[in-house]
């Protein structure tokens, strides 16, 4: 059940669409949507225009009017972008396998594996700071933490690298991994049915409950 | 007057310093050397040594040849960072190996294990720099046992092309090397110059001599010929002057001469002794006087684009079997879609087929 009515913004990649559905299954107000794959957002995808948020990604072509509006909407900005956990965990566990690595400590240098977050979401990081810069309320929301188990360790190091650049833009971390990835019974629960590295519905719905707990109590401190 | 038959009379005019030199001109110059082998772009070629080598690397991988990378960057590293990393610079993270002493200790550690409690470095912020290749990771190592993890990734990278290589090329760059007193074992650049502190009762300098670069890069290669029998080697001598001597009482220019002309008449030694070995003159195509220092950068030091270019389409064209056809590019751009980004096109497109 949802606490508060408060319109918001989504924008992100394919996790996303979960966050969406239970929007649009609660009858909640917003706007934007998914606009891309991970893969998609990985590569310069907008830019600024008087202050006009512009996707220039021709695949986005017609979502573009959807989004022009995110750096003047007055509400908060609900946001996936740069989580795309999976993709960076399959890509980097293959690389290891190639290497006749199980862990990246075997292969790599902790630097090195910052690096390669860094690196592979620079954009994600450098659109965070555009939403900062335009002193936008933003709630980010990690990867669910689905798709095979033997990816756990890698998003979860992942995410260890990526959730405090984000966090250092200002942008507020919504976390429920927790209660999705505890364990294979959750995991089930949360995922989208024939795509288990998505959140399905439930998981939308078990977000936005913890977006609204912490819109309130933002604007319960709020002077 | 007829002159009589002398061994000279019969010789082809590349023998002779007008014909061959001179007349053609130095982009004229012909059957410069005579490879005792042809390096295919299927075949693994691994590479190994001083800068000039890192150029080879780049230049084969560019031109499609199956240079052995046994330890490459992360995919998702950016370019300028995997540079950064020393990836992709040769087939393993060796950083440079400039001296055949250091070359003889890689190729022990590498096939034989490494000695136990090897010496790191602590930089002054506390982070542990590989004083074997000091500048491998950028402001050093986390620890001493990511850095230990690190050697011993590398170590096994080094072995690993070596298995695999058909051929193995090395460049020769410095007689004079920077030693431990106490362990004998070889640095690849002054401690303290690089990462380090220089301690004059730790450290001294080695200009080794012909027999023992000669002992050293022979040592080397039959171990390697011994752990991979099809192995052949290619020997090219850096054509990049030296940055400075160590040697008092010497100068730049004369040591120069003297490293250049050693690794050169050792290289040229070995090449004459084993069939199996081969020396290609990437060095006389540069260094010459037949070339001008044409492809030197006004530092006379840098060999510029042009010059690597041109001693690598020499290498390519001289190496290469009459009858190997010219080596394709592989990729498409279908290869770069997976299924995963297919899938989550598809139900993106159906989260907006759903508003309609």
């Amino acid at each position: 059940m949802l606490s508060t009515k408060t319109e918001f913004f989504l924008i992100g990649d394919s996790h996303a669409v979960a966050l969406g559905d239970a929007a649009r299954e609660a009858g909640r107000d917003f706007k934007g949507g998914p606009l891309g794959t991970g893969r998609d957002l990985e590569q310069p995808f907008f830019r600024v225009e008087n202050n006009r948020f512009v996707l220039t990604s021709a695949k986005a072509k017609e979502l573009k009017t959807s989004f022009e509006s995110l750096l003047t909407f007055p509400g908060p900005i609900l946001c996936s972008v740069g989580f795309n956990a999976v993709r960076f965990a399959k890509d980097m566990r293959e690389y290891l396998q190639a290497q006749g690595c199980t862990d990246w400590r075997e292969a790599i240098s902790e630097q090195a594996f910052r690096s390669c977050v860094i690196n592979s979401r620079q954009v994600a990081i450098d659109f965070y700071q555009v939403l900062a810069k335009h002193q936008r309320s933003v709630w980010f929301v990690p990867s669910p933490q689905l798709g095979p188990s033997k990816l756990l360790p890698l998003l979860h190091d992942f995410e260890t690298v990526l959730i405090p650049e984000v966090e250092a833009t200002g942008a507020r971390l919504i976390d429920v991994r927790d209660k999705v990835s505890f364990s294979d019974e959750t995991r089930q629960l949360y995922e989208r049915s024939k795509n288990d590295a998505h959140g399905n519905t439930q998981y939308g719905e078990l977000v936005l409950d913890h977006f609204d707990a912490m819109l309130e109590k933002s604007h319960r401190s709020t002077p | 007057m007829t002159r009589s038959k002398n061994p000279y009379t019969e010789l082809p005019a590349e023998n002779f310093w007008r014909s061959g030199v001179v007349d053609p001109g130095p982009f004229g110059i012909r059957n410069l050397f005579h490879p005792k082998f042809w390096i295919s772009p299927t075949d693994r070629i691994a590479t190994a040594g001083s800068c000039f080598a890192q150029r080879l690397s780049a230049a084969l991988a560019a031109r499609q040849y199956a240079w052995v990378n046994a330890e490459p960057a992360p995919p998702m590293m950016s370019a300028s960072e995997q540079k950064a990393f020393n990836y992709g610079i040769f087939s393993a993270r060796t950083g440079n190996i400039y001296s055949t002493g250091l070359l003889r200790q890689w190729v022990s550690w590498a096939l034989d294990g490494v000695p136990a409690n090897l010496e790191a470095w602590t930089d002054p912020n506390g982070r542990i720099q590989d004083p074997f290749r000091p500048e491998i990771e950028p402001g050093g190592f986390a620890d001493l046992d990511e850095m230990e993890r690190s050697r011993r990734f590398t170590l096994a990278a080094l072995r690993s092309s070596f298995e695999t290589a058909d051929v193995f090329v090395f460049t020769l760059g410095l007689t004079e090397a920077w030693r431990n007193k106490g362990t004998g074992f070889v640095y690849p650049s002054c401690p303290g110059t690089v990462a380090g502190c220089f301690d004059t009762k730790v450290h001294e300098l080695k200009n080794y001599e012909f027999e023992e670069v000669k002992a050293d890069l022979e040592w080397a290669i039959c171990r390697l010929r011994e752990f991979n029998s099809k192995l052949r080697v290619v020997l090219t001598v850096s054509p990049v002057p030296l940055t400075a001597t160590a040697e008092q009482e010497s100068h730049a220019l004369t040591a120069n001469t003297y490293t250049k002309s050693l690794l050169r008449t050792v290289a040229g030694s070995l090449s004459r002794k084993m069939d199996f070995i081969d020396y290609f003159p990437g060095y006389e195509m540069v260094a010459t006087p037949p070339f001008k220092a044409m492809f030197y950068a006004p530092n006379m030091r840098t060999v510029d684009p042009f010059g690597v270019d041109y001693v690598m389409e020499q290498f390519v064209s001289g190496y290469r079997d009459p009858n190997d056809s010219t080596p394709q590019a592989a990729t498409t751009l279908m290869a770069d879609i997976n299924d995963e980004d297919l899938v989550c096109h598809d139900y993106i497109l159906e989260y907006y087929n759903a508003q309609h």
